[in-house]
């Protein structure tokens, strides 16, 4: 951690994220101690250390950055204050080491779990008292009385009525626990990404002269611009999976042309050159020989094509697949030629 | 042009000759106004009624005499006066005293192209006499009703700025003029070829027609035969429909506007050679045949909003049907 925060430009906010992440840490640790025993012996020096230097890099920060308590004519008399602060701090932190054992956080633990098992039978007394709200199903078996001295079967019969509760009560019961499991789920889920995506943004917007700021809905654009990113990949590599266009054959007859076009139009899409949905084929030609103007001819012959096939009575005539065919390969090749003069 | 050749089929390729014709005899006399002519001869090959709007001076009765001198078919005129009554257009009867019986004499809507100048001058009596033979193109006179000759054309002229002592001509009447066209003031070098044109003489006087009426009725037929994608069909339809829905617009377009889109979709796709109506042929006439048939909210006129600017508007809306 120091040695992160020596190659970092220090700052109170850097040292304070830095000390909340180290406590983080250290907590997990002790856990993980407590847990399994682990032999963590020179841990308690290291822990005094963390905390003296963390405390005290957070007060020089925070001197540095201006804002301190010790900054100013007026407030230098305030240093003792902050000395006795921090031992107080650091007697705390000692205190906490010595007193919090396995022992007692086993105790502490236990204590939850008995609070916990108080509040299970607390929800499962008031849902039985729910569910004797309940009116008695008609559908079940007609029960014969018991026979006299029988024993009591009271609390059977209860969890019977509860059971054979209207099937639309137990769907609409069913669905509100499934979203409700499903909003505990999702609640932490979310909270963590926004929190592990805030704080990579934290990072990265650390360097020379910048500032980083929270911005409401920030993760949702960084979610969606991730799976864009991701969605693009994906189709980059079945592009490649799959036959070059204008090599591969055209469909028969009128599909073919419009097959053509299409592929038209998805190339001067991909250069920006899109067609606006209000314009006609020969309105785009217009687009499209300012897109590309060495291929105006190829271009006026698709078009004029495609026109006739689209709008036409008429079945495509002889070789004009093939013609269309050759035109696709000129324009491809000089959309090349125009991407790579780009790039230079 | 010569693109448009090389996509002719034999039966617009008639059409797309003829037109040429028209439009070049035309031309002798109007200067650098090609497409109102070729929107003329749209209206002709759909039998519709064409209403000429503009400014004084720039050619309106001109254009129209010209045109009707350019087919081979019986032309009259009618100069529209607030005196003027609807038996003066339909004709009337009258007592033969040297055959003791009543004979009808048609008026001058009875032959094949009319010239209707000045038609908002006319009372509403006299302009409504006209819905009749514009529409089902006969007239009804006394108790008898006579067809009018085929081909039937009214070409109708109006001004709109000087409206002192006219006459607006009513939704109804407008709806039945296919098409209207404007004229527009002419370029430098269009006014420069006017002045030398009739220094000399006036080339009305030396007309010739091009097209003889059963021609005419031939291609008419012809073009009711140019094919209409159903996907084209449908994007007419949103047009029409668009205009009935657009928040600037009280009334939009009719059916009958619809139809003559359709109509003359069809002249102007064999005009350009082709034996197929493509969405350009519809944007081109979206204007001169929608426009005139709507009627603005007072509010959008106050913003300085015009029809043709709402049709455009439209046209920007409609998505075109492509792939």
């Amino acid at each position: 951690m120091g040695r992160r925060l020596g190659s970092l430009g220090t700052d109170f906010a850097l040292c304070l994220g830095e000390f909340q992440f180290g406590l983080a840490m250290l907590m997990t640790i002790y856990y993980a101690d407590a847990q399994f025993g682990i032999p963590l012996g020179p841990l308690l020096p290291l822990t005094v250390l963390y905390f003296v230097l963390g405390l005290t890099g957070l007060s020089i920060s925070r001197e540095e950055v201006g804002t301190g308590h010790t900054d100013g004519a007026p407030q230098r008399g305030r240093f003792g204050p902050l000395a006795a602060s921090l031992g107080i701090i650091l007697l705390m932190a000692f205190w906490i080491f010595f007193v919090i054992t396995p022992d007692l956080l086993a105790r502490g633990l236990s204590v939850i779990v008995e609070i916990g098992r108080a509040f299970i039978r607390v929800l499962a007394w008031l849902i039985g008292f729910l569910a004797s709200l309940f009116p008695a199903p008609d559908t079940g078996p007609i029960q014969t009385p018991p026979p006299m001295g029988s024993p009591k079967h009271g609390d059977a019969l209860d969890l019977a009525h509860w059971l054979v509760m209207p099937e639309s009560v137990r769907m609409v019961g069913r669905i509100l626990v499934g979203a409700a499991w499903i909003i505990l789920f999702l609640l932490p889920l979310w909270r963590i990404s926004t929190d592990i995506l805030q704080w990579l943004r934290k990072r990265a917007g650390f360097t020379q002269g910048s500032e980083s700021e929270a911005l409401k809905g920030a993760f949702r654009e960084d979610l969606l611009r991730i799976i864009g990113a991701i969605r693009e990949k994906f189709l980059a590599l079945v592009r490649c999976f799959r036959p070059r266009a204008g090599r591969a054959a055209l469909d028969f007859g009128t599909a073919g042309v419009r097959q053509a076009y299409r592929l038209l139009l998805g190339w001067a899409a991909a250069a920006e050159c899109r067609r606006d949905s209000t314009r006609t084929p020969d309105e785009y030609l217009v687009a499209l020989e300012a897109w590309l103007p060495e291929a105006r001819g190829e271009f006026a012959f698709i078009t004029g094509q495609y026109v006739r096939a689209r709008y036409g009575p008429g079945p495509v005539e002889e070789g004009t697949l093939r013609e269309l065919d050759l035109c696709l390969r000129t324009i491809r090749r000089l959309r090349r030629k125009k991407g790579r003069r780009r790039i230079r | 042009m010569d693109e448009e050749r090389r996509d002719a089929s034999p039966e617009a390729g008639r059409i797309q000759e003829a037109a040429e014709r028209f439009t070049a005899n035309v031309e002798r006399v109007l200067v650098g106004k090609e497409e109102t002519v070729r929107f003329i001869f749209v209206a002709l090959l759909c039998e519709g009624h064409v209403l000429i709007e503009d400014v004084p001076g720039v050619g309106k009765t001109l254009l129209a005499r010209a045109a009707a001198r350019s087919l081979a078919c019986s032309f009259r005129r009618i100069q529209c006066t607030p005196d003027l009554l609807p038996s003066d257009i339909m004709g009337l009867q009258y007592f033969n005293p040297k055959t003791s019986e009543f004979e009808f004499r048609p008026g001058p809507i009875v032959a094949n192209i009319v010239v209707i100048d000045e038609i908002n001058r006319a009372m509403p009596r006299t302009q409504s006499a006209l819905l009749e033979c514009m529409q089902e193109r006969q007239i009804t006179v006394d108790l008898a009703t006579l067809p009018l000759p085929r081909p039937f054309l009214i070409m109708a002229t109006q001004n709109p700025i000087e409206l002192e002592g006219t006459f607006p001509l009513p939704e109804a009447q407008l709806d039945r003029f296919l098409i209207q066209a404007g004229l527009g003031y002419p370029s430098v070098d269009e006014e420069g070829a006017i002045l030398t044109r009739f220094g000399r003489e006036n080339p009305l006087d030396t007309l010739e027609s091009v097209l003889a009426g059963a021609e005419l009725i031939d291609l008419q037929k012809v073009c009711r035969r140019i094919f209409v994608e159903p996907l084209v069909a449908a994007y007419l339809i949103a047009v029409a429909r668009a205009t009935r829905e657009h928040l600037d617009i009280r009334l939009g377009a009719s059916p009958r506007a619809s139809l003559g889109l359709h109509q003359a979709a069809q002249a102007l796709a064999a005009i350009r050679g082709r034996n197929y109506v493509i969405p350009d042929d519809v944007k081109t006439l979206a204007v001169p045949i929608l426009a005139h048939r709507l009627i603005l909210k007072p509010e959008a006129r106050l913003r300085g909003r015009t029809e043709p600017a709402v049709v455009k508007e439209i046209l920007e809306t409609v998505p075109v049907p492509v792939e």
